[in-house]
């Protein structure tokens, strides 16, 4: 009886040590899905499969020369992390309480399609720095639609 | 898939470090590169590339904790020779089909 306890104990406690690392897990999990494109798949495939994962509320079409190229904009979680709220004072009898909430730190990831076909995508700083010259001359473009954008 | 994710959690001070990899240049050796780094890559392997059948070509990964989230990195290296590194989904929008395909193949080292 005592052993079974103190495994429960044990097991209780080791759990309660991982749990700090269960939100990590599903945000890095979430990276994973960035590892399953590959260049020339077709937007609606691409759109399934990142908007299963990372939300997105912006398209743009921008043009560089006779080309037109489609842009979704999805948002990338880099860094949770969680406020302690207080209410009530806890004087003068006040009982007070705490509430803790989860916040996420997201930046855009751009995902560009040329003829409805996976391009490139990336952060506006990966657009910046590409070696693909074709992407890289879109970057300024991309800077200001999507800054106007938000 | 997932296995070098929880591994990464339980060995989380074997991790790359951030910063660590502004040290690193093309051209450097394989040993040269765990060095800078100062860890055994989490996995290693030679790799064929369908594209460049004559050149020999390896890879390394290693797991960075960065703001809490575990990201896989891939170091490829061709006849010895630090050719590119990055996160996985790098290799794959990279415009050598080259380093696609390492990417591609990387993708299956466990």
């Amino acid at each position: 009886m005592i052993r079974a306890i103190l495994i429960a104990l044990i097991s209780a406690g080791t759990l309660c040590s991982c749990l700090p690392f269960v939100s990590d897990y599903a945000t890095s999990k979430k990276y994973l899905v960035l590892d399953s494109l590959r260049k020339g798949m077709p937007q609606t495939e691409v759109r399934r499969i990142l908007s299963a994962e990372f939300e997105s509320d912006t398209t743009v079409a921008v043009t560089d020369g006779d080309r037109t190229f489609r842009v979704d904009q999805y948002w990338l979680p880099t860094k949770r992390y969680k406020i302690r709220l207080y209410t009530g004072s806890g004087m003068n009898g006040q009982q007070s309480s705490s509430l803790d909430q989860l916040h996420e730190v997201q930046i855009p990831m751009l995902v560009l399609f040329d003829d409805g076909a996976l391009r490139y995508w990336g952060t506006v700083e990966d657009f910046w720095q590409t070696e693909d010259q074709a992407v890289a001359r879109l970057a300024p473009i991309l800077d200001e639609e999507f800054s106007r954008a938000q | 898939m997932l296995k070098w994710i929880l591994a990464a959690i339980v060995l989380s001070s074997c991790t790359l470090s951030p910063g660590s990899q502004n040290l690193l240049r093309k051209g450097m050796s394989q040993a040269a590169v765990h060095s800078v780094l100062g860890l055994e890559a989490f996995a290693s392997s030679k790799i064929e590339v369908p594209s460049d059948p004559i050149n020999r070509y390896s890879v390394d990964v290693y797991v960075s904790d960065e703001d809490a989230i575990i990201k896989k990195h891939v170091f490829a290296f061709r006849n010895d020779s630090l050719l590119y590194w990055g996160l996985q989904h790098e290799f794959m929008r990279h415009p050598s089909q080259i380093i696609n395909e390492i990417g591609s193949t990387s993708a299956r080292i466990q």
